[in-house]
């Protein structure tokens, strides 16, 4: 074998959209979205979020406010409804985390549009999370899928990156004003210094103001406890749901 | 079988025989094995171009994108070097590279406390190394809890006694009571006291990478540990491309003192790297280098360790995996590269994610380091205990990894010519029908001719029946306990045991009770 001989094996990298080979495989006959009727409109959003595909969720979304749905009721009737679905499959093992990202990512794209429709209308808030690695730890792949699921589900969410001290997240409450804090550690070296960061937020009297979320592979229910945390979730499936969970309790509270 | 035989310690019977003479002989025998001399060819799984070729990309990543080091002192040698460097990215020239590469010593010696079991590390040499970094341990009772000190020092024990091991590594699994800021001072101190085997370093910090440096200053003697090798410590590149200051700084406490590290991402194929087996170890191949190259502009000349492997990712839920068929194949190419490179080797041997002792875990396990030792790998590490993907170190795991490393030992010493001979005596001596059981060829031979496992069982379906019908993991767990019955700690200086207290006591004064 030859130089060359192994690099002609190689994939030409003219770039393609990014779809799943799953769903690029399948054979798609022309749709014209604008000629579903609403239902079909939704129902169209919702596989076409479980494809991951971008583009025809931008125009499926500007369709659906074209004929005058609320803002809030695209959100949660077409994209939400949709990314429940992925979020379903992908915790029963049928979708797969590059095609999750993809779904979210398309997700992402409607949720661009809507947002500052969302704010004019006067939507309820679907939330907004600040979440980081904390200080000496530079471990971020679980974090990144949890901070990208977030958004998938229509979560706000403001990435600190790696190595995060207590001011960082400080910092990062008063520009943002997040409901949610989250914070990943990998290290058994790193995991106490969630506990820094959630007593530094007690001492300022705001640490019931945000619901605190942890999580790593070394932590668990009673460490999260421990420190002080809301809760800890096992993976980023768990997060979604814990996050939905505490933003509804608190839309009740304020409701009543 | 190649291995000392064991010490003989107790004679109670005038001729030095009978019942009690063959227990001592066949009872604990406090023995270790010298290194492994590999005495079977490296299998290469492509051809000598597709080695060459991986190569060259992993030269031009190095030339055209760099790798990020974080840390001016780092940044300032590299500038002094010669390389092209623009903020924290470095750029460098291939000639530099390999240059700098070919410094490293093919081959080193590893020392320990007791010289006995020094070992070399290279070319056909080669070690098998405990796990390192469990925040768990599935314990003597199967639970699964975070790891104690006590536990830390019981692998410790397991480590010393098990004849295939040659290191006691040093975080086996983490003493989660111990506060943090003092927790490496203890985690050193159990594997000095508990082992006399070399061990691992500490890398969270310059300051408990001098800690430990120091401690191995007063076991080994201050001048001796600035020049000669006595521990091994692994430091990670953060794939893709990334050198980080906590690592760099752990590098240049431990290069300056001649000691070698590990130089390795601990790459999630799939994740950190492209999803592609040979695209990935292009990459990670580019990442070692870069961090081999800059040991040698600390300290040139000082041996490091070529320290790639890799698991691929479950794309189900991101988490890392252990013994898949990629894993191995991957191996396959990093060994023909460290060849390439005269570089010894480190890769891992039992690293499954098998959350129990159970047959998943001896197939991942088996594939895994069947690769280890056909592709010539030296530093063969996470070789006892490691479960879940290095969440966990099973009791039982530990002892029959261990056992089954004793195993792999012979497995890979090569098939001994030696007694063909007599073996064809035999043949002519028993004739057709007759068998040789008894021949004075099998007497002399059978204790070493057969691997002769206690954990595994062959015995008849009524014989294990009659003993508990019990299961390899089960057999494990009581073989864990039972030689932790039986340990006897190796002898320490009563002036460098005092020596090393002290040196704690100082540091613990000094070091806060949380981190901060
Ligand atoms: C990949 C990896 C690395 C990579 C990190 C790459 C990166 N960009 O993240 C590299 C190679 C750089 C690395 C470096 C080190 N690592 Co490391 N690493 C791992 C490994 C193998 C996998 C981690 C991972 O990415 N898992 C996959 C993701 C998807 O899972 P996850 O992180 O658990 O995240 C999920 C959940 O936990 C949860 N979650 C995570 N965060 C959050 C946050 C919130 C808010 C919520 C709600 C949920 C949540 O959701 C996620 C998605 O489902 C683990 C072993 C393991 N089995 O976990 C060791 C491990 C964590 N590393 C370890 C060590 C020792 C190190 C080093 C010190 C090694 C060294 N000497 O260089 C350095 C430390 C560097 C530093 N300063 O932090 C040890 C920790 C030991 C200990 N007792 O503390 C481990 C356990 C391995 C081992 N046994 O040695 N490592």
């Amino acid at each position: 074998m030859t130089r060359r001989h192994l690099l002609q094996k190689q994939v030409p990298a003219d770039r393609k959209p990014l779809k799943s080979a799953s769903a690029s495989n399948m054979a798609d006959d022309e749709i014209i979205l604008s000629e579903l009727s609403d239902e079909e409109l939704v129902q169209q959003m919702h596989d076409d979020l479980y494809d991951g595909l971008k583009e025809e969720i931008e125009e499926g979304t500007n369709i659906l406010l074209e004929r005058g749905w609320a803002p809030y009721k695209v959100l949660t009737e077409a994209l939400v409804e949709g990314m429940r679905i992925v979020g379903e499959d992908f915790r029963d093992g049928i979708l797969f985390v590059p095609e999750v990202l993809l779904s979210a990512n398309a997700m992402k794209a409607g949720m661009f549009i809507l947002r500052p429709l969302l704010v004019a209308t006067g939507a309820p808030k679907q939330g907004k999370m600040v979440i980081g690695t904390v200080k000496g730890d530079i471990h971020d792949i679980g974090k990144n899928l949890v901070g990208m699921m977030m958004e998938g589900a229509g979560f706000d969410v403001i990435d600190l990156g790696i190595n995060n001290a207590v001011e960082k997240y400080l910092d990062a409450i008063e520009q943002h004003q997040p409901d949610i804090i989250g914070m990943s550690a990998l290290l058994t070296t790193t995991m106490p210094y969630m506990k820094v960061v959630i007593d530094t937020m007690k001492e300022k009297g705001i640490r019931d103001d945000y619901v605190v979320l942890v999580g790593g592979a070394p932590l668990n229910q009673e460490f999260g406890k421990a420190v002080g945390a809301d809760a800890y979730c096992r993976d980023a499936a768990v997060a979604v749901e814990t996050a939905k969970d505490f933003m509804k309790r608190k839309h009740n509270v304020r409701v009543s | 079988m190649n291995a000392p035989a064991a010490e003989v310690t107790e004679h109670a019977s005038r001729r030095g025989g009978g019942r009690l003479g063959r227990k001592a002989l066949r009872g604990t025998p406090m023995a270790s094995f010298p290194t492994l001399v590999r005495n079977i060819p490296a299998y290469q799984m492509v051809p000598d171009e597709a080695v060459e070729l991986i190569h060259q990309e992993s030269l031009s990543i190095l030339e055209e994108v760099g790798c990020e080091f974080r840390d001016d002192e780092a940044i300032a040698l590299w500038k002094a070097a010669g390389a092209d460097v623009s903020e924290t990215r470095v750029r460098i020239d291939r000639a530099l590279l390999m240059e700098l590469v070919s410094k490293v010593p093919p081959e080193f010696m590893l020392n320990a406390r007791n010289p006995e079991r020094s070992v070399r590390v290279g070319g056909k040499n080669s070690i098998f190394v405990p796990m390192y970094g469990a925040p768990y341990v599935r314990d003597l009772d199967n639970v699964r809890r975070y790891g104690t000190l006590a536990d830390l020092q019981n692998f410790h024990k397991l480590a010393y006694m098990a004849p295939a091991l040659h290191s006691s590594s040093s975080i086996i699994c983490e003493p989660m009571e111990i506060a943090v800021p003092k927790r490496h001072l203890h985690i050193i101190h159990s594997a000095l006291k508990h082992s006399d085997k070399p061990f691992m370093g500490i890398v969270t910090s310059k300051d408990r990478a001098e800690d430990t440096m120091a401690m191995a200053g007063i076991v080994f003697g201050e001048d001796f540990v600035r020049d000669n090798p006595v521990l091994v410590a692994i430091t990670n590149c953060n794939s893709p491309l990334v050198w980080d200051a906590t690592m760099l700084d752990a590098m240049k406490v431990y290069a300056r003192h001649n000691q070698p590290l590990i130089l390795a991402p601990f790459a999630l194929c799939g994740a950190s790297t492209s999803a592609s087996a040979v695209g990935a170890v292009a990459q990670v191949n580019a990442e070692a280098l870069a961090g081999v190259a800059f040991t040698q502009l600390l300290r040139p000349g000082s041996p490091q360790i070529y320290g790639q492997f890799m698991v691929t990712v479950d794309m189900k839920t991101g988490a890392p995996m252990g013994g898949t068929p990629e894993a191995a194949q991957m191996m396959y190419l990093m060994g023909a590269l460290a060849r390439k490179y005269r570089l010894p080797w480190r890769t891992s041997g039992f690293h499954v994610g098998s959350k129990l002792n159970d047959a998943q875990a001896g197939y991942e396990a088996n594939m895994l380091m069947h690769a280890a030792i056909l592709a010539g790998a030296n530093y063969i590490w996470h070789s006892a205990g490691w479960l879940e993907a290095g969440l966990t170190c099973g009791y039982s795991k530990f002892a029959t990894d261990c056992e089954q490393l004793v195993g792999w030992y012979k497995y890979a010493g090569g098939l001994p010519f030696d007694d063909f001979k007599e073996a064809m005596a035999a043949i002519r001596e028993v004739g057709p029908q007759g068998h040789f059981l008894g021949t004075q060829h099998t007497l002399e031979h059978f204790q070493s001719a057969f691997f002769m496992p206690s954990i595994m069982d062959f015995n008849s379906y009524e014989q294990w029946k009659a003993e508990g019908a019990k299961d390899h993991d089960t057999r494990g767990r009581e073989k864990a306990r039972n030689m932790l019955a039986d340990y006897e700690e190796p002898k320490l200086d009563e002036g460098i045991a005092d020596g090393l207290k002290d040196l704690i006591a100082l540091r613990e004064e000094k070091l806060p009770d949380s981190v901060s």
